[in-house]
């Protein structure tokens, strides 16, 4: 049997195999799962026309019931805050040196103490992470803006977004961010490209942010599962 | 969840019914949606004509009685896909590739027993590839994703994944040579 042959007979898959392949397989991969939710949600509270009056009666419904959990999310965002200002005003996320073995007790988004971030390619200096800005976005995402600052007082902004649930993980979870966060990626233009995966024990990702000025390294921000957001400088 | 918690947990809160019931269904529907539709529509066909399916049955589902939820929601999803499908083929034009035409419905039983039997003989053994192989497979040839998504999907290198991509396929070949 050829090659052909083999994706013939796999693409005559009936429905049975198909419904089969599709939840053995991830039909709908982690990062289509919170596109469609989004568009299902965006059928449902009536942003797009639609001709039928009971199908508005049920967005009614939703509407009324999501102003009531925006209740509780403005109730948790408040919580946020707080907790975000206690994060800024005692300095927040301090760089250290490589060497320094990750402290799992130091846990970037569940108390206000300093966090250990290896820093392996920048032998010296100081890098602040600010959090400049912190909501909940329309989606349920936890938005968080930061300020990062080098040593050299170069200074990029950028955002990075965790979902509500994993954000509300680190803040009540007994070991801070238990399985995910989900950065985004930033471009040149400050334009935020959601980018959402869930990270497995151990399991490390990376992002570049890049600038556009040649003589700023690259940061990388990596999610861990072991509690520690990763901020550390790349040398070009 | 069981049919009735769903419904009962629809008529309390529709906003966590819906959440339950997406991620209770959301492959299956998929599943179905993503079939119909390979062949003649792009992926944000799949996508819409899947969120346009969602809602309707979000929107009906009081209204469903007396049925299991799952035939209720397959039958609704593919009536839904065979329809956008119509729709699709009108805008299109008349011609459509030879590789995108759909397979001809035999008639003949035995051929598509001995078809079905083929087709679950290759489902078995692209699972015994194992993991991140049968992924790979399976994303590539019947989701028809790109390689860099897959990567990104199984935690390998884009160039790791093609390796692993041709490797699983021979050996597929090589296990198909076993059939009868």
């Amino acid at each position: 049997m050829n090659k052909k042959d083999i994706l013939k007979l796999l693409r005559s898959a009936d429905e049975d195999s198909a419904v089969w392949l599709s939840e053995e397989y991830h039909g709908i991969s982690e990062n289509d799962d919170r596109r469609l939710w989004r568009k299902v949600q965006e059928k449902l509270n009536g942003e797009e026309n639609y001709q039928t009056e009971e199908f508005h009666i049920i967005c009614d419904e939703v509407t009324v019931k999501n102003s009531r959990l925006s209740w509780l999310s403005k109730a948790v965002t408040a919580a946020a805050y707080a907790f975000i200002a206690g994060l800024v005003i005692t300095g927040i996320f301090h760089i250290n040196d490589f060497e320094n073995e990750i402290d799992k007790t130091d846990l970037p988004l569940s108390v206000a103490d300093e966090v250990s971030i290896p820093w392996n390619m920048l032998s010296s200096g100081i890098m602040t992470v600010d959090v400049k800005n912190a909501e909940f976005t329309a989606e349920g995402i936890y938005e968080i803006t930061i300020e990062l600052k080098s040593k050299n007082a170069l200074s990029v902004t950028g955002t990075t977004t965790f979902m509500a649930d994993n954000f509300m993980v680190a803040y009540l979870g007994e070991n801070g961010i238990e399985k995910s966060v989900m950065p985004c990626e930033i471009s040149e233009a400050g334009e935020v490209y959601p980018y959402a995966f869930t990270l497995t024990d151990g399991e490390k990702r990376e992002l570049t942010l890049s600038y556009g000025i040649d003589s700023v390294p690259d940061v990388l921000i990596s999610g861990y599962s072991d509690n520690t957001l990763y901020l550390k400088l790349r040398e070009d | 969840m069981t049919d009735n918690e769903l419904r009962s947990l629809m008529s309390r809160d529709l906003n966590k019914g819906t959440e339950a019931l997406y991620k209770q269904y959301s492959q299956y529907i998929y599943a179905i949606v993503f079939r119909i539709l390979r062949d003649c529509g792009s992926c944000e066909d799949v996508e819409d004509c899947f969120a346009e399916t969602f809602a309707e049955i979000v929107r009906r589902f009081d209204n469903i009685h007396g049925t299991a939820l799952k035939s209720y929601i397959g039958k609704a999803a593919q009536n839904r896909a065979l329809n956008y499908r119509t729709s699709l083929r009108k805008n299109q034009a008349n011609t459509v590739p030879f590789e995108l035409t759909e397979e001809p419905v035999t008639d003949n039983l035995q051929e598509q027993q001995e078809n079905k039997a083929k087709l679950n003989f290759l489902l078995e053994k692209i699972k015994e590839l194992g993991e991140p192989d049968a992924t790979i497979v399976v994303q590539k040839y019947y989701f028809g994703r790109k390689m860099t998504e897959i990567a990104e999907m199984t935690g390998l290198k884009p160039h790791a994944a093609q390796v692993r991509c041709g490797r699983a396929l021979k050996k597929l070949r090589r296990d198909m040579e076993q059939w009868r």
